[in-house]
């Protein structure tokens, strides 16, 4: 029997200002966009091997393009139980009939409900919001009004592919909107959905507009990150289902069938790097939540004892799951990840915050990936008792050991014993620099007995969801339990490398970019590879989603959000359309069982509704976008992040009060890049410098951000650069660079006959 | 003198399959190497990375039980189990996840190979065989019964027929497949509809069939989330109606999807359960025979006594008249309502089965199929599979009142069962004859009757249920209609399957309700969510059941059934389950061990490897009496008036033993009978004969 499913579960739409420039979202990891055609098909290589990646962000006019979320249905059946893409003219089956697919409906219902939602304020609310907290704009009573409800709208693949989240409500729906002149930019609507020519659905955001309907002198103003009364922006989310029509030969018509359950479109703001990945992906995070509380796989975490006979967990079985969650849980000891796949892009990462601030060339480049450095792949990726095929005459020179600060240790083993393991204390060191689970507020672990690490600071030293209030203080971001997992196996010495074992070519292998470029093999594939290009920490915020997507009350299974099926399907059942015989170009919007407006609070035992998601976030986004590059924590006190030695005239406080500026995410929000300035001699020429200057870090600053976020560049890799693929870093070397800043003469990286360069060929 | 040539050994063409699967790999297995080439002893030693690649030698070992058995992983064979085999197919973890398919850098193993190397570790992996050599089966060694320690017993025999098992307080009662009931539970059945029919003579009295299938016409809920809840109601006041009758009656459900019906192409199956169709019984074929004016020739009175001897079948009234027109040759009969031979047949095929009814047309469209004419397809087992899987109440059952959508149940299969079985009269309208075919004659079929059918029937001016209604020739046949179609009894075992449709999903969506659980269902005071659960309503699905009533007096050691025949009908059964009825509380610990097709079973009985042993169960003793008499008596069935304490702990109980594996491979093997034998087995591993006292035994299919 076949099942249907959309993948993505969770699709990434980004906005932009140009109203008929789009492309198709990554993905893959660090993938660049597709670039597609007007009717959203993908642009495919002259030879069709593969889809044109984009290669200016900005239309003719300078605007930046927005970035579709593609949607497609995958079947699932005997043949392909892992899923294939449904194809029109494909053999469908279900709810009792056959037939061949001769269209596909799409349904997607956009809101914002961010101008009704709590204030924002850290990790409050993440299990609940206390009723006193405060709402967004208190002093409004019509609650309603504050929602932008476009309504839902239906399309399918034949002909009425296109339909826009506008004012109009689509002439069947009493739509909601904020009063048409906000300033400094009005919003009449949250985007529009298409189908591509192979009834794929596209779902484009808003053109980022955002505006406050306060008026009188200093208005518009803002005065904080993440609440501004007053204050829309076009920010969405929003459930996407899909209705498959057959035509049934054994009767002699149409018939129809509701794939299984709905996916979720995101709306965000542009991803101005899109290939370098951060520290801690949604990807990740997500991953990890459902290894811990859905027994997505048991054979790496699972009850104790049961490794060597994985138990299936059905998880919508909620006292099956409560069972498995109430016993002896555990990560599997005898788990080995593979170094190339597993753990060097963990690794691998915080090297490439070097190309977007100032700050590691500032410390030295502490996470050196070549020779000499403490990530040298060669030497950390090394498993006990290898004997390397053409070794090197000199043993391993230099090992850092944590446990004695940076003093030097010779290896002392002999290179031919079996537990031959001189990186043992290499890879020690790394891994006994990571922050762990209950360290959140550790800036470093001096004053602790029995310190691992000496007067170093944790690592990722980056900010974590609470560095600002003195409630739940999470001052640091930490790795996510599985990534600890892992790296502690790899620490010991329980890993295997690609390499040793021929699984991977040792010589083209693209160590220094080790993300799989090859297209997603299946639904899974796909889910994971959009969620690798958003942001898994810190929520505060956030970049796409905040907080709420550890929350595990808001799945239906693993990568699918629960919805309201009131609001996410169809009016009218499959099979109430079969009875009505009704064509396919027939869609049947009726808004009379809309009773209910969209809900002022959540209801996750029955789902979540449009705008659920994204409510959480600033308003307007361009302020926390903005002001989000660093932060100075306090670390004074590992349990305070703000004190008042003031109100104590306490001197002493005073003088040993600690701080230390602190990135926040900067593949999210670059500080500095090089920025490409021209061509010397077909070389690109670039000058370091700051990535959105002009714009202060303050709150006159958000403002301009409002009006000018549009203008940044992006930036990417050096298509120049040959071999940067397979060759270390070497500190500031120019592998990325900004293009297409406003006022650049929209300077956009290669000439023609170099896009095979700006689009390796990754295939080895 | 030519020499031999030495055939490879096996294990010499294990390597050879891997040495030429690897070709120039330098992959060294975690440090291993190759680790097939270097002998057989460290090949079954082998383990990449802590995974050991050829499964232990199944061990020898001693149960619980004290009984030999042989351990292999999981069941299946050693080589099946041997992480090499999942390796070389690329299943986990060697499906890319922890590792990539065996072996590593070369390419995939053919499945034929795959298998030879799995046959290979079955045998033991031996060093220096050759495929020529390889003996199958392995010796049994027989067990010598050491002792009899019980007398011979006499097989208990089944339950009267159409007698179900005494239902105890609390204690669900099944409704079964009516294609799986007997003869004389069909009787039973038949006769309290007959009584049901009796009464239509008084008009008022609401227990009367018109009555019950009124409540139908002006009520019924269809294509709305109302539908699945009002007929629950519906059918449990019918089946209470039958039950004043005779208490023993539980309504039938029709599985149309069984291979019976021939799902793809109905038309040519059974088309409606043989329990329905038209037949003559013996007596009604003489009467008939003596009514006719003009009189049957000797030729024509034989072959309608011959028609009646075989029990001859007929799906619809038209089918019938053909036949005798046709093949029996008498042809002093037209299809006018007012022709007296025509009614004097109608009333001989009402008299012989009172579930058949002369408005019925089933299978009937004009010469066309149900898709060409309706352009809905008869459900199959497949299509009800995924109707099952549906995960929303909506889509499952009917939107709410504010979304008035039909479900797929609702719509197809259930409209679809009406229209199949309501069918069109071939013979509307006046003036034909029963000639042989009557496909020119008949009206053409509208592209939009399948949607309409509830226009369809006329319900006006009708006296349901009497003769001259029984005469009519309507159109379509009442099914078609919801105003009518109770007044068919096939209404009944469609709507029963509907019902354990509903049933079946509802243990698979426990949290989907429709969401008005509040509103009344007219005409009772039930509202929707007292319909949810159906044991409410006393009853469970079960395929068939079969009694064997056993007695409280004595304690048994050891019960052997008769043989109970299961027909093919009932072999398709998702489980079969063996229950002990009303077993009081027992001093003593013991096991209950089952077996089937094995009398002679006793304590010594291997269970491994033992095809016929089915299952144990194991009762937990409750101890000596410490109090006076009376003190552990069991308590009587129903409790005193105003005795509101909670159930006494003594309370005889029902256990359930699931043998669905054991009964389904006997009766795949040819098995047409399943025998019981139960044997109560004591702590110290003998039979203990006096210790178990119970009411009677069940074998039950489930669907």
């Amino acid at each position: 029997m076949a099942t249907y499913k959309i993948h993505p579960g969770i699709g990434i739409a980004r906005v932009g200002n140009s109203d008929t420039g789009f492309y198709l979202a990554p993905e893959v990891p660090a993938g660049l966009p597709h670039a597609c055609d007007a009717a959203g098909n993908p642009l495919l290589t002259d030879d069709l091997s593969g889809p044109v990646l984009v290669k200016n962000f900005k239309d003719k006019n300078g605007r930046i393009k927005r970035q579709a979320a593609r949607f497609q249905v995958f079947v699932y059946d005997d043949e392909t139980p892992h899923g294939r893409p449904l194809k029109l003219g494909d053999a469908v089956e279900g709810g009792g009939n056959r037939g061949k697919l001769i269209d596909i409906q799409w349904r997607v219902y956009l809101a914002n409900k961010k101008s009704s939602w709590y204030e924002f304020n850290t990790r409050s609310g993440e299990h609940g919001y206390a009723a006193i907290h405060p709402r967004r704009n208190a002093a409004v009573e019509n609650r309603d009004r504050l929602v932008i409800d476009p309504g839902p709208r239906t399309i399918n693949s034949t002909d009425s592919r296109r339909a826009s989240f506008d004012r109009s409500g689509n002439g069947v729906y009493a739509a909601t909107f904020p009063p048409q002149d906000l300033k400094p930019h009005g919003i009449d609507t949250l985007g529009e959905i298409m189908t591509d020519d192979s009834g794929r659905l596209l779902v484009l955001g808003g053109l980022g507009r955002s505006g406050s309907e306060k008026t009188g002198p200093g208005e518009p103003h803002i005065s904080h990150y993440a609440n501004n009364d007053g204050w829309y922006d076009d920010i969405s989310d929003g459930p996407v289902m899909a209705r498959l029509a057959m035509y049934s030969d054994q009767v002699g018509a149409i018939r129809y069938i509701d794939v299984e359950y709905p996916a979720w479109a995101v709306v965000a703001y542009p991803r101005f790097v899109p290939q370098i990945h951060d520290m801690i992906t949604m990807d990740e995070v997500l991953y990890d939540l459902f290894l811990r509380e859905f027994a997505y796989d048991t054979g790496l975490y699972g009850r104790l004892g049961s490794f060597a006979c994985p138990e299936t967990i059905p998880v919508r079985n909620q006292t099956a799951l409560s069972q498995w969650l109430a016993s002896r849980l555990t990560w599997n000891k005898d788990f080995k990840p593979w170094f190339y796949r597993d753990i060097w892009p963990i690794l691998f990462r915080p090297n490439e915050f070097l190309y977007l601030s100032d700050i590691l060339a500032q410390s030295n480049f502490p996470h050196d990936q070549e020779q000499r450095g403490t990530f040298d792949p060669v030497k950390i990726g090394q498993t006990p008792g290898y004997k390397p095929k053409h070794a090197d005459p000199k043993p391993a020179d230099i090992c850092r050991d944590a446990s004695l600060g940076e003093a030097f240790t010779a290896t002392s083993q002999h290179r031919d014993d079996q537990s031959h393991d001189p990186y043992r204390p290499m890879r020690q060191f790394l891994f006994d620099l990571l922050r762990r689970s209950g360290e959140d507020n550790e800036f470093k672990l001096e004053d602790k007995v029995g310190s691992r690490v000496h007067n170093l600071p944790l690592m990722p030293l980056l900010c974590g969801d609470n560095p600002l209030t003195n409630e739940v203080v999470t001052k640091f971001l930490r790795l996510t339990d599985y990534q600890l997992f892992i790296l502690k196996q790899w620490a010991e010495g329980q890993f295997i490398n690609e390499m040793e074992q021929d699984w991977i070519n040792c010589k083209t292998y693209p160590v220094f970019f080790p993300y799989p470029q090859t297209p997603p093999k299946n639904g899974r594939e796909l889910d994971r590879g959009v969620l690798s290009n958003a942001l898994g920490g810190a929520f505060c915020p956030g970049g796409e989603l905040n907080w709420i997507i550890r929350n595990p009350s808001i799945y239906w299974e693993p990568y699918r959000i629960k919805a309201d099926r009131s609001l996410s399907d169809f009016l009218q059942s499959a099979a109430q359309a079969n009875a009505n015989r009704q064509p396919p170009s027939v869609i049947e919007e009726l808004s009379f069982s809309v009773n209910n407006p969209l809900s002022q609070d959540n209801d996750f035992a029955t789902g979540l509704q449009p705008g659920d998601l994204t409510k959480y976030m600033a308003v307007p986004w361009q302020a926390d976008f903005n002001e989000c590059t660093t932060n100075t924590i306090n670390i004074t006190y590992a349990d305070w992040n703000t004190i008042n030695p003031g109100g104590d005239n306490d001197q002493r406080l005073k003088r040993e009060e600690k701080m230390w500026d602190t990135l926040w995410w900067p593949a999210h929000r670059p500080l500095q890049s090089s920025e490409l300035t021209g061509f010397n001699n077909g070389q690109p020429v670039t000058t370091w410098t700051d990535w959105s200057r002009g714009i202060q870090q303050t709150y006159a600053g958000d403002l301009k951000m409002v009006e000018d976020w549009w203008k940044l560049g992006f930036i990417i890799r050096n298509p120049y650069m040959p071999n940067i693929d397979i060759t270390p870093s070497t500190g500031p070397d120019g592998r990325y660079y900004s293009i297409e800043r406003y006022g650049s003469g929209h300077l956009t990286a290669p000439d023609p006959q170099l896009s095979a360069i700006i689009n390796p060929d990754k295939k080895t | 003198m030519p020499t031999r040539k030495t055939p490879i050994t096996r294990y010499g063409r294990v390597r050879k399959i891997l040495n030429e699967a690897a070709a120039d790999s330098t992959a060294d297995y975690g440090g291993i190497g190759r680790f097939w080439d270097h002998g057989v002893k460290r090949l079954k030693e082998a383990a990449i990375h802590g995974v050991r690649l050829i499964a232990p030698e199944p061990e020898q070992t001693k149960t619980c039980c004290g009984h030999t058995t042989t351990t292999a992983p999981s069941g299946c064979s050693r080589g099946a189990a041997s992480m090499l085999v999942h390796g070389l197919k690329g299943e986990a973890p060697f499906d890319g996840s922890r590792f990539p398919r065996l072996p590593w850098g070369g390419k995939a193993v053919s499945p034929e190979d795959i298998e030879f190397i799995s046959n290979w570790i079955d045998d033991g992996c031996p060093e220096d065989d050759h495929s020529h050599t390889i003996e199958p089966g392995i010796q049994r060694r027989e067990t010598l019964p050491v002792r009899l320690s019980v007398h011979e017993i006499a097989e208990l025999d089944l339950a009267a027929k159409g007698v179900r098992a005494p239902s105890r307080p609390g204690e669900l009662r099944q409704r079964g497949n009516l294609d799986c009931m007997d003869e004389e539970e069909l009787k039973r059945l038949g006769d309290a509809f007959r009584y049901l029919y009796s009464l239509n003579d008084w008009p008022e009295d609401i227990r009367s069939y018109n009555n019950q299938a009124l409540i139908h016409q002006n009520h019924c809920q269809h294509g709305w989330e109302r539908f699945l809840a009002w007929h629950r109601a519906y059918l449990y006041e019918f089946e209470q109606d039958l039950q004043d009758y005779d208490s023993d009656i539980m309504v039938p459900y029709w599985d149309w999807v069984m291979p019976q019906y021939r799902p793809d192409c109905a038309q040519d199956g059974w088309i409606i359960p043989k329990s329905f169709q038209a037949f003559l019984t013996p007596e009604q074929a003489e009467k008939l025979i003596a009514g006719l004016n003009p009189s049957p020739s000797a030729a024509q009175k034989q072959a309608f006594r011959q028609l009646a001897g075989q029990k001859q079948l007929f799906t619809s009234q038209s089918v019938f008249f053909r036949y005798v027109y046709n093949t029996i040759g008498y042809r002093h009969v037209t299809p006018q309502a007012d022709d007296a031979n025509r009614q004097c047949m109608i009333d001989a095929l009402l008299a012989s089965n009172p579930f058949w009814y002369p408005l019925r047309f089933p299978a009937e469209y004009g010469g066309k199929t149900i898709n060409e004419a309706i352009h809905y397809h008869y459900p199959s087992a497949n299509d009800i599979q995924q109707i099952l899987s549906l995960n929303n109440f909506r889509d499952f059952g009917g939107g709410s009142i504010y979304d008035a959508s039909f479900g797929f149940l609702d719509q197809n299969p259930h409209n679809t069962m009406h229209i199949w079985t309501g069918g069109m009269n071939p013979y509307y309208g006046d003036g034909k004859s029963y000639e042989e075919s009557c496909t020119s004659a008949c009206p053409p079929v509208q592209n939009n009757t399948g949607e309409r059918r509830n226009s369809m029937v006329r319900a006006g001016g009708r006296r349901f249920h009497s003769r001259s209604d029984m005469y009519s020739q309507p159109q379509y046949g009442d099914m078609f209609s919801n105003l009518t179609a109770s007044y068919d009894p096939v209404f009944w075992p469609i709507h029963v399957n509907v019902d354990r449709l509903w049933w079946e999903w509802q243990r698979l969506n426990p949290s989907a309700t429709p969401v008005e659980l509040d509103a009344i269902l007219s005409p009772w005071n039930y509202t929707v969510r007292d319909t949810l659960d159906a044991a409410r309503f006393g009853y469970e699905y079960v395929r068939s059941s079969h009694f064997i009533p056993v007695g409280l007096n004595a304690p048994i050691g050891r019960i052997i059934s008769k043989p109970i025949p299961v027909n093919e009908l009932t072999q398709g059964f998702r489980k079969a389950e063996i229950r002990l009825h009303w077993v009081p509380q027992l001093i003593r610990s013991c096991f209950i061990r089952v077996f089937l097709n094995q009398p002679g079973a006793d304590a010594k009985t291997p269970l491994q490897g033992n095809p016929h042993f089915a299952g144990y169960l194991s009762i937990f003793g409750h101890g000596a009496c410490y109090g006076g008499p009376g003190h552990c008596d069991a308590p009587p069935p129903r409790a005193r008036d105003y005795d509101h304490r909670t159930r006494n702990h003594n309370t005889p109980r029902n256990h359930r033993i699931d043998v669905t594996g054991c009964a389904r491979k006997l009766l795949a093997d040819g098995a047409g009978k399943l025998q019981i034998t139960l044997i109560v087995i004591g702590a110290d591993y003998e039979e203990d004969v006096d210790l178990l006292k119970l009411e009677g035994v069940s074998l039950n299919f489930l669907d």
